[in-house]
């Protein structure tokens, strides 16, 4: 298996994918500065308006913002690894070599899994440490750490949910498909209906929306390897 | 007699429409077949259904004396192919390209100098496949092929895109791996006189069917060329005739 992602890494390398994290990461990080300023200001107004005001801290928005950026880019390399490998018709090559055919789409899955969560940690740690180093010199950003624990149920969550635009893509076989049904998704986890921070930052829900990505992941894995390659 | 291919009654049908009609076929060890028939005839589909690309509703095939019941079996590190056109990481370079075949394959690296010699891309240097042109795909595509050292060669419409120098080459080649190393080949085409020069027997299909296997010497000694067994055969005659008059 470890040769097998070895060698999609060699495909298509991660390397740019790295410095756009990063770049995503300033981002976010400016934007939810800018909201909680636009938030700190809303709140005196709340006092004049008798609304209450919208409870979020900086570190919660930048984290939510940065979680529906990775589902989003999460159906980027889906589309990357997987499906741009049927639309070149490369999959018809890979699927003459004498490799395992589940084992070829599990290690492409786990490789992206792999990155996400790394993403996902990594974007958590930037996020924190700038908004803790911005904390000290501005007065309106607030900030408050987490669980642990449930961050990780969170980010093991999103990014099995993110895997959810693997099956919408193979059905209409088009990376266009993938990314739009990844924005919905990062849309519905990011919903503050449940949590003003998310749906998906609720442990309950993000654990029923993780099953259900899994569940999507394991239908596609199904259709990869059962189904004709026509041309 | 061994074969390296064994075709047993296969069918297979797309919404309900036959592309593959109770097809059975035999490869000797060592022979070359040509598999001669007209576009959309199924000639490509076999060779996926060889594969297991596309699965076949009935009917068995047998590959260097192995069954294929599934995707990706170990016996397909024996085999060399070109399945439909040539598709290749069209970002990455023809030597990274046959790299990453290699270490699919699990053998090792040290030919792919060679081999791309041999097919005249040397000088492809760190150049994207993008990059190439469509004979130049088509070589790189039989140095994967050939890469492996298999001891049995699919090649469907192998010589598409090449120029008549390359046609020239690639037979030459065909014939040289087939002489000295016993590869057993399996190679399709529309173009009727390359077949008859490079095939010891020819298998001719049609709208899914297999119409006749019969060897180049058998057609010779009928007094007949391929060209027309092939239209006798499709009753192509008439229609050619027809055309005319029409």
């Amino acid at each position: 298996m470890r040769t097998l992602i070895y060698l999609e890494i060699k495909k298509f390398p991660l390397k740019s994918h790295f410095a756009g994290l990063l770049a995503a990461n300033i981002i976010v990080f400016l934007l939810s500065i800018f909201t909680s300023s636009l938030l700190a200001a809303n709140g005196d107004a709340s006092a004049l308006t008798g609304l209450p005001p919208v409870q979020l801290d900086t570190l919660t928005l930048a984290v939510m913002l940065m979680r529906a950026v990775l589902i989003v880019w999460e159906a980027v390399l889906i589309s990357i690894f997987i499906i741009e490998e049927y639309r070149n018709k490369t999959i018809s090559l890979l699927f003459t070599y004498p490799v395992n055919c589940t084992k070829l789409i599990l290690g492409k899955l786990l490789l992206i899994c792999g990155a996400m969560l790394l993403f996902h940690g990594l974007s958590n740690i930037f996020q924190a440490a700038c908004i803790f180093w911005a904390g000290k010199y501005l007065a309106f950003i607030t900030f408050r750490f987490g669980n642990p624990l449930v961050q990780a149920v969170t980010a093991i969550s999103s990014v099995l949910l993110g895997l959810l635009p693997l099956y919408i893509g193979l059905i209409k076989n088009s990376t266009i498909a993938a990314i739009v049904s990844s924005v919905a998704i990062a849309a519905a986890a990011a919903n503050s209906q449940g949590n003003s921070a998310g749906l998906i930052a609720n442990p309950a829900a993000a654990i029923i929306l993780g099953v259900i990505g899994a569940v999507f992941s394991a239908m596609a894995i199904h259709r990869m390897v059962s189904s004709d390659l026509r041309s | 007699m061994t074969y390296s291919i064994e075709v047993r009654h296969l069918s297979k049908s797309i919404d309900g429409v036959p592309i593959l009609k109770d097809i059975s076929m035999k490869v000797k060890q060592g022979e070359i077949y040509g598999f001669l028939g007209a576009n959309g005839a199924g000639k490509t589909s076999l060779m996926k259904a060889m594969y297991h690309i596309m699965f076949p509703d009935s009917g068995t095939v047998c590959l260097l004396g192995e069954t294929i019941q599934k995707r990706n079996n170990p016996v397909f590190s024996r085999i060399g192919s070109i399945i439909e056109s040539p598709v290749f990481y069209s970002h990455l370079s023809a030597y990274e390209n046959l790299e990453l075949h290699c270490k699919y394959m699990g053998c090792g690296s040290e030919k792919i100098a060679g081999t791309l010699s041999l097919l005249g891309l040397s000088e492809t240097g760190s150049k994207a496949v993008s990059h190439f042109s469509l004979g130049m795909r088509q070589r790189l595509a039989l140095a994967r092929a050939f890469l492996t050292g298999p001891e049995l060669l699919i090649l469907d419409e192998p010589i598409n895109g090449l120029d008549p120098q390359g046609i020239i080459e690639v037979r030459e080649l065909l014939r040289r791996v087939n002489r000295e190393c016993h590869t057993s080949i399996l190679i399709s085409s529309h173009i009727l006189d390359e077949l008859a020069k490079i095939a010891d027997t020819i298998g001719i299909i049609d709208h899914g069917a297999m119409l006749a296997e019969i060897s180049m010497e058998d057609i010779r000694t009928q007094g007949t060329s391929l060209e027309t067994y092939y239209l006798n055969l499709l009753g192509g005659h008439e229609k050619i005739e027809d055309a005319h008059l029409s």
